[in-house]
């Protein structure tokens, strides 16, 4: 208790708390910037915290981080752009929602799922960081193969009207993932010796020219079909108590899903997102309204990516090992900040960390009201005409894509990218198997490999660790029960064709 | 959209057997690892096999049609020409530079897409440009594409 106390001391100064709402507010900007990342906005003010004082400097850049995690959502439902990979999975719902015109219920239900996630991590990291850490302490390669493999098999659950497709899709994100250094015995794989291809492709330049400059072509289409200006009309701004409580256990499952990811070093926001996303239609009562745009379609994966923030800093603080990207910038901070991570923190510098930790509650707290009071102004995007609105998003795409390397070499292959999706979407493909299997695909292939090396080449590890059974098992169980559910669709129902991109 | 699905399972069967033959001269091994070549082959047998069942779903489809209209008509135009300007604009991001090209580009987008009025078009494309230049180079310290000249 006397720690809290001093570190809410040490928190409630004014030019502390100018620095929180300063960090939240900069970071949902660059959150809902295309292609810059929660760590690059953390990374790019990290040097502006070596004058400040320590809880100064931590409480900015964990404001920074929140903020931006709940930032990507914003382009992602509005513009189909994820500001952040962690939103990607927030579009399958949320430009759905924004297509039918309710783009403030969305907007809403992100913001709140996003605090949810954000205030349970927070409360899970202050009581109890060091049980918790415990979990990250059993996770060696062949846990990361099996995770790796039960995130590939939401690839089913997420392919939409057909599951095949949408497998043709993952596999094809897969050997997209494989392209670059191997990355045990770095030799150089279908680079066709470029230098430009040996680092692979960026999952930002992709991720913006799958989603946001393929859309952008499907809207030219569109645009000049009709011949005129299309705008959507807003509906209701914010969800209502009731849809918020039928949300309500959704949220409080994907927030423990982020958390828990959180806590596993390398499984990031996206990851945690996307399975969220899935647990949530697992456990939904209509399963298959998923990404047709339903409110619990944003819920899920907003409250499990800002379910990481808490989590990511588990083993950061109790163990020095870093959750997530932001978390290993973090560590510099904390470096730089005299603070040695471990379990002596929590006593040589109690109150620094406890002001951390109450100026994280807080964040979640500002970021909620700017979030909702932001609504009016972030759905007036979506009022802009299509014809206006789509040569500005490719011109921020490019600056999205650029950003990450200097490169225009990621600007090419973003809009390589972007003529690949628009064939794909015609071609009634999903593209978020794609997607995530670019982002797994390596977690599975390099944790594979170094199981087999571990193991000297036997495969005994995939029945011989409990924690690998259970996500083989889970991720074999998803995997079948999307295929049942897609049979008992076509033989009860029929197919029906989606006109939505042949209008 | 069975034709138009057809060839592209044809064509991914092709990249399949290509990745696997290319595989093959992956051949660095270390102790107990399978080597590079490995998780590509395994990629590529699953699109083979993947690719084949699609084309078997699609010769029982009986909803849809072997109409290549009924995916890809005359509206395709539009997105082909749009690339083309994106094409254009990326090879002007070398040249001139972001802000220069990100204006024409704009410009060309808004009158391609039937917007009409010249002082409209170059307002928002100048605005466009200005603001995203500023925002990201003088605020962010982020910087953008420069071009050979600019």
């Amino acid at each position: 208790m006397e720690n809290i106390l001093a570190g809410l001391q040490q928190l409630v100064q004014p030019t502390v708390l100018m620095v929180l709402v300063f960090g939240v507010g900069g970071g949902i900007a660059i959150g809902s910037l295309p292609g810059l990342t929660a760590t690059m906005g953390v990374a790019l003010l990290l040097p502006f915290t070596y004058g400040m004082p320590p809880v100064m400097g931590l409480v900015l850049l964990t404001s920074i981080y929140i903020g931006a995690i709940y930032g990507g959502s914003i382009s992602a439902i509005t513009i189909k752009t994820p500001g952040t990979p962690a939103a990607a999975a927030t579009i399958l719902d949320g430009f759905e929602l924004a297509k039918k015109g309710e783009v403030g219920k969305a907007l809403s239900m992100s913001t709140i799922a996003s605090f949810t996630g954000g205030i349970i991590s927070t409360l899970m990291l202050i009581t109890i960081s060091p049980i918790l850490a415990k979990v990250s302490l059993y996770f060696s390669a062949p846990e990361y193969f099996a995770l790796a493999v039960f995130g590939l098999s939401i690839i089913a659950g997420i392919s939409g009207k057909s599951p095949l497709k949408g497998l043709i899709s993952g596999f094809l994100g897969l050997f997209i993932a494989s392209v670059g250094l191997d990355p045990v015995t770095s030799y150089p794989r279908f680079t066709f010796q470029s230098i430009h291809l040996m680092s692979g492709f960026n999952l930002i330049p992709v991720l913006i020219g799958l989603f946001a400059v393929s859309e952008a072509f499907v809207s030219m289409e569109k645009i000049m079909a009709k011949s005129q200006v299309i705008t959507l009309k807003i509906k209701s701004q914010l969800i209502s108590v009731t849809e918020f409580l039928q949300v309500l256990p959704t949220m409080l499952r994907s927030a423990f899903i982020g958390t828990f990811m959180g806590i596993i070093p390398g499984a990031g926001a996206d990851i945690a997102a996307f399975v969220a996303y899935n647990e949530g239609k697992r456990f939904s009562k209509q399963p298959e309204k998923y990404g047709t745009g339903i409110l619990e379609g944003v819920a899920a994966p907003e409250a499990g990516n800002n379910g990481v923030t808490g989590g990511a800093l588990v083993p950061l603080l109790t163990l020095g090992i870093p959750g997530d990207a932001v978390a290993a910038v973090l560590l510099g901070a904390l470096i730089i900040q005299g603070l040695q991570p471990g379990p002596m923190l929590f006593h040589e510098q109690a109150p620094v960390v406890y002001a951390m930790f109450i100026g994280m509650i807080l964040a979640n707290i500002v970021m909620l009201v700017m979030g909702l009071s932001g609504i009016r102004l972030f759905t007036k995007v979506t009022l802009v005409p299509k014809n206006i609105l789509t040569p500005i998003i490719l011109a921020l795409c490019v600056v999205g894509a650029y950003a990450m390397q200097n490169s225009i070499v990621d600007v090419i292959i973003m809009l390589s990218f972007g003529v690949f999706g628009y064939f794909l979407q015609k071609m009634e493909i999903p593209l978020s198997p794609m997607v995530l299997a670019i982002i797994l695909g390596p977690m599975a292939e390099i944790n594979l490999r170094r199981s087999l090396l571990m193991f000297e080449g036997n495969l005994s590890f995939l029945w011989s660790r409990p924690i690998v059974v259970a996500f083989l098992m889970v991720g074999v169980l998803t995997f079948i029960s999307a295929f049942i559910r897609y049979y008992r669709d076509i033989n009860g129902r029929g197919i029906e064709r989606d006109d939505r991109i042949s209008q | 959209m069975k034709t138009v699905m057809m060839i592209f399972s044809a064509l991914i069967i092709l990249l399949a057997f290509w990745i696997y033959s290319h595989a093959g001269i992956f051949d660095k091994k270390t102790m107990n690892d399978l080597g590079p070549a490995l998780f590509p082959r395994m990629v590529a047998m699953g699109l083979i096999g993947l690719s084949l069942l699609q084309l078997f779903v699609c010769y029982r489809d009986t909803k849809s049609t072997y109409r290549v209209s009924e995916v890809f008509d005359k509206r395709v135009l539009f997105p082909l020409i749009g690339m083309g300007l994106a094409v254009f604009y990326v090879a002007g991001l070398m040249v001139v530079g972001y802000l220069i090209a990100t204006t024409l580009f704009v410009a060309a987008m808004l009158w391609f897409l039937q917007m009409r009025k010249p002082l409209n078009v170059t307002v928002i494309a100048i605005a466009t440009s200005g603001i995203i230049y500023w925002l990201f180079e003088k605020i962010l310290i982020v910087p953008l594409p420069r071009g050979k000249f600019f």
